[in-house]
Order: C-alpha cells, then structure tokens, then sequence
C-alpha cells in the first residue's frame, strides 16, 4: 500500500493480491476524479476571473475579444468586421477560457491546446478532436451600447 | 499538491490559477500512467481459454484474452455475443464490474453505455466510438470462438 497512489510503478501494481489491487484501484479513482473535479473547478474559476460584468460594444476592440456572464455561463465576444459575435468561452477541448487566446479572423484558438473554433457558428476547426460545436448565443445591444444577449443559436 | 477549497481557489489570480492548471496539467500525465498499470494488469489476470459454451450463464459478463485480445462475452436470450474488452473511451476493462441489462452494456468507469448486439454506443457522457464486434460461433469441442467483424484502432491502453 502507497499512501499516494501515483507513486506505484507497474512491478508493484503487478505484485498486489486480487482484492488488494481492487482497493487499490478503487483508492486511484476517488484520488483522480478528485483532481478532475479540481482542474474543472479551477478553468471555471479562470473563466470567472477573466470576465467583465458589462461589456460595451465600443470597448471591445476590432478583432479583439471580451469575456461577459449569461446567467450561470461565462460567454466569449468577440468582433469582425463591426460585427460582434458569442460563443461559450469554454474551450471545448478541456475547458480553458477562449478570450485569453487569440483571434484570427473568424477563428478563436485556445491559448492552452491551440483548439480551434470559428466564433460565428461556434463549429469546431481543429482537424483529429472529438468536440461537440460550441453553444452561440444571439447578441443584441442594449441602450447606452452595453452588450446584451439574446437566446441560445 | 495539496487540495484547495473553492474559496481559497477563489483568492488566487487568474495567473496564480493558470499556474496551477499547467501543475494539475503534468500531473495528469501521471494519474494516466497509472492507470494503465491497473487496466492492464486487470487483463493480465484475465483467463486466457477460451470458454465453454455452458461456463457463460443468462445475463453473465465475462471477459477472457483471445490470442492476446481482451474479449468480453454476454449471453442473452441463449445468444452469445461478443464485444472488444475495451472501452472504446478510456479503454476500461468493460467485463470488470460491468452490468449487463437486456443488451446494454454499461462500463463500470464513467457509465458508457453500448449495445453488446452491434457495439453501438447506446449513451456516453462524452462523445465516443462504438466498441469494435466480434462474430462469434460454437466450435466442435463446444468452445466459443470469434472472429474480428471489423477493425476499430484503439490507442493501447489509453
């Protein structure tokens, strides 16, 4: 018995009696759907960090992106040609926050994995990754020029 | 590393928690390795025979390496079938505590779900593949034998 069980090398998981590595295994598991609950809890809290309550059209620059809340979702703007577009600022890969990575065009690339989606559909552009498209949201513009949006694409 | 609570996530910087992610991110690397010294020594202590027609009950599981391949065997409505021993999301032992309810197969690791005739994946909390199937018939000594009914790349182990 390890008291972590990350430091178990294969010859000793090969050396544990049946029920041993059962107790084994099952002590692996609570300790990495732990650090899975954690890292999901800490791209969350990035995302947090990263938004602005209120985004004003005019402030987000040409090309450039903001991070706003929709009830309970972190939502990424971003704007081409005059035009502002929202996609969940999730990345669908593993969850990183998109506005901290970079916009080319109509393609948003996750600074962590350099996934790729395009910001008008929210379809997934990186070739060889099993992602769903990212959920778009329609935007409309309050009085005053604030960014308010609309229901679900 | 030492487990934060919510709140003491919550007084970090986004670089502080950036820096934590790229740690949690290494050390992910290793809670997979790990894993696969589990998954694979649960196959290792697999039987390595192939089984007797009558060894598989009404509703049993059971898995055995064919040649090398992890097999898992379902017999239901007398109808034996037979799927990869893998799943096809995290290449989980399926016969290790799997439940068999009419043709569905559950996978005792994240709960995915496939359809023991086809190899459909019936239901999944991630997108997935199907799992790869395998013909399967009766040979003269009366063991049960299959056949590849197509090939699927699995990442080993993963």
């Amino acid at each position: 018995m390890k008291p972590n069980v990350l430091e178990y090398s294969r010859e000793e998981v090969a050396k544990l009696a049946d029920d041993q590595l059962e107790a084994e295994w099952q002590r692996y598991l609570a300790f990495s759907n732990g650090r899975q609950r954690l890292r999901e809890e800490v791209q969350r809290m990035m995302r947090k960090k990263s938004l602005s309550p209120r985004v004003n059209a005019e402030d987000i620059p040409e090309g450039g992106m903001a991070a706003t809340k929709a009830g309970t979702r972190e939502i990424l703007l971003a704007k081409v040609a005059g035009q502002i577009y929202a996609i969940d600022n999730a990345c669908g890969h593993s969850g990183y926050p998109l506005d901290k990575g970079s916009l080319n065009g109509f393609v948003v690339t996750c600074r962590w994995h350099d996934a790729q989606f395009d910001v008008r559909s929210g379809a997934v552009l990186s070739p060889g990754r099993e992602m769903k498209p990212i959920i778009r949201f329609r935007v409309e513009r309050a009085a005053g020029g604030t960014v308010k949006l609309g229901e679900e694409l | 590393m030492k487990t934060p609570s919510r709140a003491e996530l919550d007084l970090l910087s986004f670089d502080q928690l950036s820096e934590l992610a790229t740690e949690l991110a290494e050390e992910d690397e290793e809670i997979k390795r790990v894993r696969h010294y589990f998954i694979d020594e649960f196959w290792k202590r697999m039987p390595g025979q192939a089984i007797a027609l009558d060894a598989l009950g009404e509703g049993e599981l059971i898995g055995t390496s064919v040649g090398g391949t992890p097999i898992l065997w379902a017999k239901v409505e007398g109808e034996i079938y037979a799927l990869s021993d893998r799943c096809p999301h995290r290449g989980y032992p399926l016969h290790h505590k799997g439940k068999l309810d009419g043709y569905t197969i559950t996978c005792a690791y994240h709960g995915g779900q496939f359809d023991i005739r086809t190899g459909v994946c019936v239901k999944h909390p991630t997108e997935t593949f199907p799992c790869e199937r395998f013909m399967t018939r009766t040979s003269a000594d009366g063991t049960i034998v299959c056949e590849a009914v197509k090939s699927i790349e699995f990442e080993s182990g993963v």
